[in-house]
């Protein structure tokens, strides 16, 4: 997608101003633990996306970008830290410049901000992906295998594929609830017409035996076939109106709410029985409520959740992306609580539906009450009514159905004591009426039939509408999950190749036979590698650390090529071969540049060795590199290689803060006489730790200069070159000069001038010592170019040069 | 370079489309509440999935 040609930094994190010129190639930033590499990482990330990765996700609860992006100094002030990076778009063959400032980091500045480049960085928004850190690999080398998958999910930030088919299951489920409902009252509404026409089942020849029997007393014509729009009531004078009063539709059912009323001990028994069953088992366990009662809260903030704000506490995170992450998180950790709240729902969704088809008998007793102005049935089964609604929308929440326990226990239905009583009273107030004429029996009868029926119809129509959706949302769901499944199984098995290709080029000559293995089944993704053919294992049964390291790199870089191809151009890889050793961060060089040539890798390390490794390897150069020797919060980290450590230190004097000058400059000669040392080929006493002091270096560095100057000399001399010795002898004595003034060579002997002393040195003292060590420091550098003095070739050197060539001192005598 | 998200969801649109699961009218709804800036809510499939007028004889 794009490389990195430079960065500017300003009071981003540890960082207080800092310019780096990665030049579109591979480069490596190395220091030691707290010297702010991984505050350039987190300013490119920025830069690139407006999101910072180790301020989100999993452990960074209270971590927010407003608040710890900026320099801590510059909390207040966030308009001061900013990042602007100069990016190169290969696809387009063109430059663009980014600025994103802390304050606002949704809202960068580009330029130019042509529709074209504005599409290549609001792509690599959606790849945050492309920087990887240590604690995000061990991810998904070290989970269980159920967690895997969601892992390698949460890594390449693919949460939404999750999201979206939650919400469709979720879809599926409320739809499938409103076809059960639909069903029931199908149920209901067929139930009730069958009581009314006296009849078993509603076959089309009994409806109409029945219904052509009243017809004919009535002397109006047999309906011959019953078709979708046939109306039992036609040609009936009445017809369409509201039905009178038919005694025995009624009495029928009376007595079907007697019957309904008579069972409902025994109705929803096994719904009420595995309610109680569970709230038992809450109770039973704190720590289980605990979770069910954090379930519910986490589930309905995920529902409320439109935005990067907390819906509960407004807190803001950095996007809504990471906010719905680490809830899914909190749900995750509470499975078994999540089977029984499942559990839990079904059983209360079925006493529910029991509630409805109650409702509905008494639905039927109230218009009869009303009917007989019986005012005082009418408001008790109003009251009753509202009961079981209230008990509806109990049983909809694990709050509600918790509170459901003494009721259950008790009588679900809370059927009210009087209600027998005025049940009876009612039936037999309808009894006492007097028989309806045959006529009005008929008329009656149909009118309601037609009504009855028109209600199953609607029902009905209800009912497939709900079947429908319910189909088409299952449809698309398995669809949906279907999909998902190829891609990634296709994802992983393009992956397994590649990784094993990768790990064997890490681990060349240690594992030739590896092989990998991952296997995605039922929501988990089984990682295995084989263990020198003793069989496929879990990457942490026998693997070293170091190993497990090398495999997650892997992992990460065979991911990204599978989603990328060619376009994986840029990523940003923060200390994450701590563990691996040094052959094999030497075949992690090899992997990077022979499989991935086109890629530039931004690296971070704090290992010295491994920062000169990649410079032998050729990974990167002297001029693709960034040393960091240390940081304090004032100046931010402190480069290595940095000519105005000069300016640095006269500013530490100038504030009276010798200590601080006198350790910038030790640490300034430490770095410069390990390179000198290397460079010019000086003898030093070898130690395995490798960590040499600057009594150790120094010295020998400046022996090992006087040294070649007098070979050169000697050798210029031989070939009878006078401007040569000249050169030579002039350098030896400057260097001679130098020394003297600097008291190199005492602090062995003399340990007043030490460097160990300095730091008690006032500023009026210490300054004559940094101007005698720049001094000496400049005997080694060519005056034209600058750059160190070297020899070659490095074994048995022949000559002592520069850079530009303006210093060229042959050593080698003129043969005798 | 499409993201796998962006990936799947045109492929589950086309899928949806070729098996007939939803007519056309409906696979532009879904293409539009996947593609949204807002995240799609259950409900909002559950608009789409109900058949328009519902009433099959």
């Amino acid at each position: 997608m794009i490389k990195l040609e430079s960065v500017h930094i300003e009071e981003v994190r540890g960082i207080r101003k800092l310019d780096v010129e990665f030049g579109e190639a591979t480069f490596a930033v190395s220091g030691p633990n707290g010297s702010g590499k991984s505050g350039v990482i987190d300013a490119i990330e920025f830069g690139l996306t407006g999101q910072i990765g180790r301020l989100m996700g999993r452990g960074t609860k209270g971590l927010t970008i407003g608040e710890h992006g900026p320099h801590v100094d510059k909390v207040k002030f966030p308009d001061a830290a900013f990042v602007q990076l100069k990016i190169f778009i290969p696809s387009l063959g063109k430059s663009a410049t980014i600025t994103r400032n802390l304050s606002q980091p949704r809202k960068p500045k580009i330029e130019p901000a042509t529709a074209e480049v504005l599409k290549v960085l609001a792509e690599i928004e959606d790849h945050p992906e492309i920087t990887l850190s240590r604690r995000e690999i061990l991810r998904f080398i070290l989970v269980e295998p159920a967690k895997r998958s969601e892992e390698i999910q949460t890594i390449l930030k693919l949460e939404q594929i999750g999201q979206t088919r939650s919400v469709l299951n979720t879809a599926q489920n409320k739809l499938q609830a409103q076809l059960k409902t639909a069903d029931a009252l199908v149920t209901t509404r067929r139930e009730t017409l069958l009581r009314h026409l006296q009849i078993g089942a509603l076959k089309a020849d009994d409806v109409l035996a029945a219904v052509n029997t009243r017809r004919k007393t009535l002397g109006l014509g047999a309906i011959a076939k019953l078709e979708s729009d046939t109306k039992l009531d036609a040609e009936l004078a009445d017809a369409g109106k509201a039905p009178e009063f038919n005694k025995q539709s009624i009495l029928r059912d009376l007595k079907a709410v007697t019957a309904a009323v008579a069972g409902l001990p025994v109705a929803a028994k096994a719904s009420v029985t595995a309610i109680l069953g569970v709230i038992a088992k809450i109770e039973g366990d704190p720590a289980l409520l605990e979770s069910l009662n954090r379930r519910a809260l986490v589930e309905k903030g995920l529902d409320l959740v439109d935005g990067p704000e907390c819906p509960l506490c407004d807190h803001p995170w950095a996007d809504e992306a990471h906010l719905r992450e680490h809830l899914n998180a909190k749900l995750a950790k509470s499975a078994e609580a999540g089977k029984l709240q499942e559990a839990l729902l079904k059983a209360a969704g079925e006493l529910g539906r029991e509630a409805t088809r109650l409702n509905a008998h008494l639905a039927s007793m109230q218009k009869i009450a009303a009917a007989e102005a019986d005012q005082p049935a009418v408001t008790a089964i109003d009251a009753w009514v509202k009961n079981l609604e209230k008990l509806k929308a109990q049983l909809g929440s694990f709050d509600g159905i918790m509170g459901l326990k003494a009721r259950l226990n008790a009588d679900w239905a809370s059927t009210p004591a009087t209600f027998g009583k005025r049940l009876e009273t009612l039936t037999k107030a309808v009894e006492a009426k007097p028989d309806q004429s045959a006529a009005a029996d008929a008329r009656t009868f149909l009118t309601t039939a037609q009504l009855r029926l028109d209600d199953l119809r609607e029902a009905r129509r209800q009912q497939t509408a709900a079947a429908a959706a319910s189909k088409t949302a299952k449809a698309t769901y398995d669809t949906y999950c279907k999909v998902m499944e190829t891609e990634l199984n296709a994802l992983y098995e393009d992956v397994q190749e590649d990784f094993s290709t990768f790990y064997k080029t890490i681990n060349e000559g240690d594992e030739v036979t590896f092989t990998a293995k991952l296997t995605p089944s039922a929501g988990k993704l089984d990682f295995d590698v084989n263990f020198y053919e003793r069989g496929l294992f879990p990457p942490a049964a026998f693997h070293s650390e170091g190993h497990q390291d090398g495999m997650g790199v892997c992992l990460y870089l065979a991911l990204m090529k599978r989603l990328f191809g060619d376009q994986f151009t840029l990523a940003l890889l923060d200390d994450v071969v701590m563990s691996v050793d040094t052959d094999h961060r030497k075949q992690f060089c090899k992997l990077l540049k022979t499989a991935f040539p086109n890629t530039q890798f931004i690296i971070t390390t704090h290992d010295r060795a491994w920062a000169q490794q990649m410079k032998s390897a050729g990974l990167v150069t002297k001029r693709t590199s960034l040393a960091f020797h240390s940081w304090s919060v004032d100046t931010g980290p402190l480069v290595e290689s940095n000519d105005e450590i000069w300016d640095d230190i006269a500013a530490a004097l100038a504030k009276g803060k010798a200590e601080d000058a006198a350790g910038s400059l030790r640490r300034h000669l430490e770095y410069v006489s390990r390179q000198l040392a290397d460079e010019l080929g000086a003898s030093v006493v070898f130690k395995a730790d490798g960590n040499y002091e600057l009594g150790e270096l120094l010295p020998a560095v400046v022996g090992r200069l006087r040294e070649l100057c007098g070979k050169a000399a000697a050798a210029a001399q031989s070939w009878g070159n006078a401007a040569a010795q000249k050169s030579a002898v002039e350098l030896k004595d400057r260097l001679s000069a130098a020394t003297g003034v600097s008291n190199v060579e005492q602090w062995a002997i003399n340990q007043a001038v030490h460097y160990n002393e300095w730091a008690n040195f006032g500023k009026k003292d210490f300054e004559p010592v940094v101007a005698a060590f720049k001094e000496l420091i400049n005997c080694f550098r060519c005056a034209e170019c600058q750059s160190w003095l070297y020899v070659t070739p490095h074994g048995i050197p022949e000559s002592m040069r520069c850079t530009c060539s303006a210093v060229t001192m042959n050593l080698n005598a003129k043969p005798k | 370079m499409p993201t796998l998200q962006q990936t799947i969801a045109q492929k589950f649109l086309d899928e949806l489309k070729a098996g007939k699961v939803l007519d056309d009218a409906k696979v532009e709804a879904m293409r539009k509440l996947l593609q949204s800036d807002a995240k799609p809510k259950a409900d909002d499939f559950v608009k789409v999935f109900t058949p328009d007028g519902g009433d099959v004889a």
